[in-house]
């Protein structure tokens, strides 16, 4: 086993030597202290968004319950949008009823308007 | 005959270290196949040190510039931006229901005590003598997550001489992570009493809402991106990962990367991974200190899991079984199926499986995370 180590020590040509070195061990127990409370940082923050994600479920789901039956915001607001939608449509078919009663009119007036002409000729005759 | 001297050519230079890797490979395919511990990696590894410990290996870039499958793999998915361990990372967060953790939301702080070992261990690695980049990745395999020390070791040391320690530190965390079930338990005994493994816990499941479980791997990876940047890549391809599965309009998408993407990356990084297992430069002492530390990181990370629920004990009226801290490792559903088993076998109706697969995906979480800090005070 000795021999083995040995050889395993000696004969390999990369790699590392292993050197105690006290600055590193400074720097990695600022790792420690630094790592640990980072990470603790991050799952304190995620905890928190949870615990608010979850609140605001909860009172989603309560409010749901308490107004069972009602209808709700979405609802409401799709019924508003479709009263919106029905509003435009009836002002489309008022503006193409009147947009017809308009060239109904014109026609009319060109039509009399022939038509006196026509009898002002006859008269001239 | 002097024409057919090639024949033997291979057989004349075997030497020792080919052996000794050779029987490497043997036993990480036996544990793989008798044992089942984690097959999915450390058979494709054992096959792979076979491979890349044949004298001439055709699977290696050769000296005369010739390219090897394995090398080429090498440069590919693990050299250039990790990108195997990081597809990885897709296909296991759409395999993990965060449903137990977000409806008990303090197993968070399990997670992250249980990465206590992490930041021990680099200190011994440094009073071992290894440098600063060295031990840092040393420390990581205390995540006990595969991916995450993978890209972690790659990011600190490829290219340096210390490369050689990728492949012990990636042979290190997933043997370790195949030796859960027997060090988690001899760990919990020794470190808590019956009376302690007794403690009953009630699960009151709580429905956790659809737009939680959406808004919550969107809202982790922000923060995490924004405190520590450089875990974007490990946090982020786990919670797109999870996002697929959740958003419930991916289906297929999501069964793909949980079957058949992580099935393809796994099959890959197993062998790609072995690349670095040749003999020469593996079996040196240091690859065995490192399979030390690594020990000791797992062990402290138990410990850790198990020290905050001790203390938080002290404050609380309704008791946390200890064990379910120990549960706050990333090896999932291992180091949670553990604690079940420890539970019953001490009371048969005391069931900790939920508490502790939510500790357990915090675990996954904080590692995650603690891989991503790590590269940032790294300067990476």
């Amino acid at each position: 086993m000795t021999d083995l180590i040995r050889v395993m020590e000696e004969g390999t040509s990369s790699g590392i030597q292993l050197e105690y070195n006290p600055e590193t061990v400074l720097r990695t127990l600022n790792i420690l202290w630094q790592g640990l409370l980072s990470v603790f940082i991050v799952i304190l923050v995620v905890f928190l968004v949870v615990v608010i994600l979850n609140l605001i479920s909860a009172k989603s789901a309560k409010y749901k319950e308490a107004h069972a039956g009602e209808p709700t915001y979405s609802d409401k607001m799709k019924e508003k949008w479709a009263n919106r939608a029905a509003a435009r449509e009836d002002r489309k078919a008022q503006r193409l009823l009147e947009k017809e009663a308009r060239k109904i009119a014109r026609e009319e007036r060109e039509k009399q308007k022939a038509e006196s002409q026509e009898n002002d000729e006859n008269k001239d005759k | 005959m002097d024409g057919l001297g090639f024949l033997i050519e291979g057989i004349a230079a075997i030497e020792w270290h080919h052996v000794v890797m050779w029987i490497i490979g043997f036993l990480m395919i036996f544990l793989a196949i008798k044992f089942k511990m984690e097959p999915t990696l450390l058979l494709p590894m054992g096959f792979g040190a076979i491979l890349v410990n044949i004298p001439f290996t055709g699977v290696l870039n050769g000296e005369d510039g010739s390219f090897g499958i394995l090398d080429v793999l090498k440069t590919v998915g693990l050299d250039t931006g990790e990108i195997f361990p990081l597809i990885l990372f897709i296909g296991i967060g759409a395999m993990m229901d965060f449903g137990p953790l977000l409806s008990n939301p303090k197993l968070f702080f399990f997670g992250a005590a249980g990465q206590i070992g992490i930041f021990f261990t680099i200190v011994l690695a440094a009073l071992c003598g290894f440098g600063l980049n060295e031990a840092i990745t040393i420390g990581v395999i205390g995540t006990a997550d595969g991916p995450t020390s993978i890209t972690v070791a790659n990011s600190l040391l490829s290219g340096t001489d210390s490369a050689y320690l990728i492949s012990a530190i990636t042979v290190c965390a997933y043997s370790y992570m195949a030796l859960v079930p027997v060090i988690q338990p001899a760990v919990i005994k020794l470190t808590t009493t019956k009376k302690e493994r007794m403690i009953k816990m009630e699960y009151n499941p709580k429905s956790v809402s659809k737009g939680t479980r959406i808004v919550f791997p969107i809202v982790v990876t922000l923060i995490s991106g924004l405190i520590a940047p450089a875990s974007v890549a490990l946090v982020g391809c786990l919670m797109f990962g999870n996002l697929i599965r959740e958003c419930g309009v991916l289906g297929s998408l999501a069964d793909t990367a949980s079957n058949v993407l992580s099935n393809l990356v796994t099959i890959f990084l197993g062998i790609t991974v072995a690349a670095g297992m040749v003999g020469e430069d593996f079996l040196k002492l240091n690859t065995l200190i490192v399979l030390a530390l690594g020990l000791f990181a797992f062990v402290f990370d138990t410990f850790g899991g198990i020290a905050l629920a001790k203390f938080i004990n002290l404050f609380t009226k309704k008791k946390i079984n200890p064990m379910v801290g120990a549960a706050g490792i990333s090896a999932f559903p291992m180091a949670s199926r553990i604690v079940q088993k420890l539970g019953i076998k001490e009371d048969p109706s005391n069931h900790l499986l939920m508490h502790a697969a939510g500790a357990n995906v915090a675990g996954q979480i904080s590692s995650v995370i603690a891989g991503g800090i790590l590269m940032a005070i790294a300067g990476i």
